[in-house]
């Protein structure tokens, strides 16, 4: 089931680029890893409500709508890879 | 056309809260590129959600407003694929567990539009596209939006105009939005299919994105029907594809950035714990619901007894009708609700247009124009002698009466005098009235318009009306 | 100061000794600066450390002292992992992908630590973004195990194990989504704890598995847990899964052995079994036969769905690690790639894959898989049901004993290399500490003994959500019965 196709394909959706190796070398564990939990199917799902209200009691916490003051904007820039002004650089997008 | 077009709308709006959907910063439009950004809306490392309080208020508030049902149980979903404007590489949204479902909008012809479900997302941030590369701004980023699905039950371009022009009015006047198409706070996108009348199998849609007007809206489905109806005529098949509309050329075009259908890999966000919103929570806000447009047109039709075309009008935005209701109460029974309509339609919106005045903070309260009406109603002064006085209006503090005296524009109605001058106007055009009295009725006008210039329209028009008649048909009875 | 000798301090004796004016914040800093420069370096303990900013600290800290402010943690270092944001101190995550990252924000702990008069001595090496169990997935190199440094200190806080144990900070900050603060504390000999999930804000902690990650204390003594705990409980509006509640002082009703009297000890069968090292078992025994002669009450539990964990869990944790690390883009910060002439979608694709190491490639392809279209159901969802049934497991069991108790490996640590490239036996190796998270209880590794070739081992304690003081009583108390730490120190 796992192939270098399907591995490409996740690569590609998780925006990595794999060597041959790599590659290769995921087809292998992923294959591995998969076959382990595959333990897992005998399982029947849970009800919706149970999945999702979490573990642990959560305060449903909602804050109040205040503007609070921002970063500085050279603070936000600071660990920008490349920049021009105050925004983020890329290569063009092409739209 | 041999087709019925099938259209269904997803409209973008930010809603209009103080600062973003998970973080503290401000929401204000226009600040320069990345001004209004802090860790958590900028997806820097460690960061986390907090979910704001009064976006959740203002979502079902919205919900109430157009008869949604309020989930007591939703979902903060992370939807994610890789785009320079979305910072964590996934948007916090809801997929499967919207906070609303259902609802609707009626439109004039008495269809009522349902909406399939309305649910809270965040708002990418902005890409700018210079020559050499492409800048990325996230001012943007995480702004509340609400993104409010109509079933595909739109059956023409006007149709989609008006539902639209419809749910504007609705979130401008619970305060949800301020439903700014330019600005971007309220963002459609159409789906549209055609299909032959009587099928029951819907055909294969097509997207159009980010339409920014109303008047592009209409434009661009009217032309993709077209564009459509031709293909399947030509025998062909419509491919399923998100579009563009140009405004310059009128026409929609293929987004040239082949999206193949993301996988998104939806998954619930951990970080959120699920939206528990209760029935208190909710009665509370239904009960803060101010009168919706629909309901006011129907109480200034059936109580004010407005034209069903000038309730419309007035309806659509809260601001004017809460003007509109201001007057009639100040003005009382002697200028009577239509009149006040009318007037108000006439001379005040194309100018509170023109100035980008909102009635709702109007520069001159509703009680100076009430004065101004009575002062009609009173026959002091006429109509068109009211328009020049609400123009010295526009732009001092002056009370009506005051003006009336300062500029002498008192209407006269002593029937004395306005006889005089209509026997002077009579006498000094003798072949005009020798003309008249021979058949040529039009020039009744040219003697109206005589007196009004002679006495600078001064005189009561009613009156003047009144006694021309009277004096011409007691010249044409001496002749008979 | 002669008082300060290297395995004789703790982070509550410095804080005393401090607030009383017996030792000065520069002294105990020195001390410890002292011996991080000697020894760091070899173990590779240290991502980052600044003695300069550690001084202006203490001068800062003496200066609040001076000005009688109460500083429960007055003078004491403490080590962070170096996934917990650290405002302007690089914190990479032990990856290639943050190199040099510098945030403009300090996490919550953070905050509240200096807030409690400690000093921020530095950021400790771990696995890459905390996935690993050997910390031998750095990008910087593995951290050496201080008792036999051919061996693993375990992972991913291995780092903050490490230098704890070898006393080159009195305590330190880890962080454990499946193990990660109990194993390495068990391989090293050090005490370590999970708080209850929701306990500690994650604010700040470089997210691998939401749902699952929690910061927690690691020291040589259990009283230096509980002094920590206390400090970093509580609930933060930054942070919407921490829990609004009253958070007690645990560090002041510690007690002593007499809180074993009575308490219901339930052995964990499932850990028990054939695989679980001999020596590892004769410790554990030991450490629960000691407590049973102090009066606690010992039977044997069964948690049969803690068979799922390694499944329910490597799923859960890839999917929801696959997420979190996307915003890793090389647009706004980390790395970019230095090859030229790319379209935006090559950047973004080479800067990931070049600042990724291969186990986190490995796991965000597993994650990105679980929940890609079609696979979901089959994979993600019946993760989250194996998660219910665990979670429902531990609850029953509760309902029978008060205290859980397990290895926190099937062994002592492993040789460096033995494991690293075979990621399904690495993972193998978590089943004594997967289910913890999964059901969001607290736990801990408390040293127990050493195997016969003189490795350490950790005796794990689970408790009941929120039963975070009850778990410190029992294992203080069993702590004052065998100080293990006091009777050994690692050869440096």
């Amino acid at each position: 089931m796992i192939d270098a196709a399907l591995v490409q394909k996740v690569a590609g959706l998780a925006s990595l680029e794999l060597s041959e190796a790599e590659a290769t070398y995921a087809v292998k564990n992923l294959a591995r890893i998969l076959d382990f939990v595959a333990e897992l199917e005998s399982l029947p799902e849970p009800a919706p409500s149970a999945a999702d209200e979490g573990i642990g009691g959560f305060s449903r916490l909602e804050r109040d709508d205040l503007a609070q003051p921002s970063l500085e904007p050279e603070t936000a820039m600071a660990n920008a890879p490349a920049r021009e002004g105050t925004a983020f650089q890329v290569p063009r997008i092409i739209d | 056309m041999a087709y019925e077009p099938v259209i269904g709308l997803e409209v973008h709006c930010q809603l209009a809260t103080a600062s973003k959907l998970f973080c503290g910063c401000a929401t204000k439009f226009g600040a320069a590129p990345n001004h209004q950004v802090c860790p958590i809306c900028l997806g820097m490392p460690g960061v986390l959600p907090v979910l704001n309080r009064t976006a959740v208020d203002l979502a079902v508030k919205m919900a109430l407003a157009i008869g949604g049902s309020v989930q007591q149980v939703s979902v903060f979903s992370r939807k994610q694929y890789f785009y320079p404007d979305l910072p964590k590489g996934y948007q916090i949204t809801q997929y499967d567990r919207p906070y609303c479902l259902g609802g609707g909008v009626t439109l004039s012809s008495g269809q009522r539009i349902r909406m399939t479900r309305i649910h809270l997302e965040e708002d990418a941030g902005k890409n700018i596209h210079a020559e050499h590369a492409s800048l990325v701004d996230c001012n943007r980023a995480g702004t509340p939006l609400m993104e409010i699905v109509s079933e595909p039950e739109l059956k023409s371009a006007a149709d989609a105009a008006e539902y639209l022009r419809r749910l504007r009015a609705i979130v401008r006047c619970i305060g949800a939005s301020d439903g700014n198409l330019e600005e971007g706070s309220f963002r459609c996108d159409a789906n549209v299919s055609i299909r032959r009348p009587g099928a029951t199998v819907l055909g294969t849609r097509c997207e159009i994105k980010n339409l920014n007007s109303f008047r592009n809206v209409e434009r661009a489905i009217t032309y993709e029907i077209l564009r459509q109806a031709e293909v399947l005529d030509g025998g062909g098949t419509i491919t399923q594809e998100t579009l563009l509309f140009d405004a310059n050329s009128g026409r929609t075009q293929p987004m040239r950035s082949k999206e193949d259908s993301h996988d998104y890999r939806y998954l619930p966000d951990p970080d959120l714990p699920a939206l528990v919103i209760s029935t208190d929570r909710i009665e509370g806000i239904r009960a803060s619901l101010p009168e919706l447009p629909d309901a006011a047109k129907s109480r200034l039709v059936q109580a004010c007894g407005l034209a069903d075309a000038n309730a419309e009008l007035i309806a659509q935005d809260q601001g004017t009708t809460k003007f509109f209701d201001l007057t009639c109460e100040a003005v009382g029974a002697s200028y009577p609700a239509p009149a006040v309509a009318n007037w108000l339609i006439a001379e005040y919106l194309p100018v509170a247009e023109e100035r980008q005045w909102n009635l709702a903070e109007s520069p001159i309260p509703p009680q100076r124009v009430a004065a101004l009406l009575q002062l009609i109603a009173a026959g002091t002064i006429s109509g068109k002698i009211a328009k020049t006085v609400f123009d010295v209006m526009l732009g001092s503090d002056e009370a009506p009466t005051s003006i009336v005296q300062r500029l002498g524009l008192v209407q006269i109605s002593d029937e004395g005098a306005i006889t005089e001058l209509v026997e002077r106007i009579l006498m000094h055009n003798p072949g005009q009235l020798a003309q008249y009295l021979g058949g040529k009725d039009k020039l009744f006008g040219f003697f109206i318009g005589q007196i009004m210039q002679a006495s600078q329209g001064k005189m009561n028009p009613e009156l003047v009306n009144k006694i021309l008649h009277a004096r011409l048909a007691e010249r044409r009875g001496r002749l008979d | 100061m002669s008082d300060l000798q290297p395995f004789k301090l703790t982070a509550t004796t410095i804080s005393q000794k401090v607030r009383g004016g017996e030792w000065s914040v520069r002294d105990v800093a020195n001390f410890y600066i002292e011996r991080t420069e000697r020894y760091s370096r070899d173990l590779n303990t240290h991502l980052f450390w600044d003695p300069a900013d550690v001084l202006a600290q203490a001068k800062v800290q003496e200066a609040r002292l001076k000005a009688k402010e109460d500083l429960p943690l007055a003078g004491v270092p403490v080590l962070i992992k170096d996934n917990i944001c650290t405002r302007s101190i690089p914190t990479t995550c032990a990856s290639k992908m943050l190199a040099g990252f510098r945030p403009p924000y300090d996490a919550t702990v953070i905050a509240r630590l200096r807030q409690a008069g400690a000093i921020v001595f530095g950021k400790s090496n771990c696995d890459e973004f905390a996935m690993g169990s050997s910390n031998e997935h750095s990008a910087f190199g593995p951290v050496l195990n201080p008792w036999n440094r051919a061996y693993v200190p375990g992972g991913s806080s291995g780092g903050s194990a490490a230098a704890v144990a070898a006393d080159l900070v009195p305590v330190a900050l880890g962080s454990d989504t499946g193990g990660s603060i109990r194993q390495p504390a068990s391989f090293c000999g050090i005490a370590g704890l999970k708080p209850t999930y929701g306990r500690v804000s994650r604010y700040g902690l470089v997210a691998y598995s939401s749902s699952l990650d929690q910061i927690g204390p690691m020291a040589r003594s259990t009283e230096d847990l509980a002094l920590l705990l206390d400090v970093l409980s509580g609930h933060d509006p930054m942070d919407a899964t921490s829990r609004v509640d009253p958070y007690p002082n645990v560090a002041s009703s510690l007690g002593g052995p007499v809180a074993l009297k009575g308490l219901r000890l339930g052995l964990v069968r499932e850990f028990f079994g054939p695989g679980l090292a001999d020596g590892t078992r004769a410790a554990l025994l030991a450490a629960v036969k000691l407590m049973q002669e102090h009066g606690a009450l010992v039977e044997e539990v069964s948690l049969p769905t803690l068979s799922h964990s390694i499944s329910s869990y490597y799923l859960i944790a890839a999917a929801e690690a696959s997420a979190n690390l996307a915003r890793f883009d090389g647009i706004r910060y980390g790395h970019r790639t230095a090859r030229n002439g790319l379209s935006l979608k090559q950047l973004v694709k080479a800067s990931r894959s070049e600042g990724f190491g291969r186990e986190v490639k490995q796991r965000i392809m597993l994650g990105t898989f679980a929940l890609s279209a079609g696979y979901y159901d089959a994979y993600y969802a019946k993760a989250k049901a194996g998660r219910s049934l665990i979670a429902a497991d531990f609850a029953k069991a509760f309902g029978q004993v008060d205290v859980l108790v397990a290895p926190n490996a099937p062994s002592v640590a492993f040789r460096l290399g033995e494991k690293s490239q075979d990621p399904l036996s690495m993972y193998l190796g978590d089943i004594c500490t997967l289910g913890v998270n999964l059901a969001g209880l607290p736990a801990l590794s408390v040293p127990c003994g050493f195997d016969p070739t003189g490795l350490p081992i950790g005796l794990q304690l689970i408790a009941p959500a929120w039963e975070d003081a009850l778990l410190l009583r029992a294992a203080h108390a069993y702590e004052q019965l065998c100080p293990w730490t006091k009777q050994a120190q690692p050869p440096l």
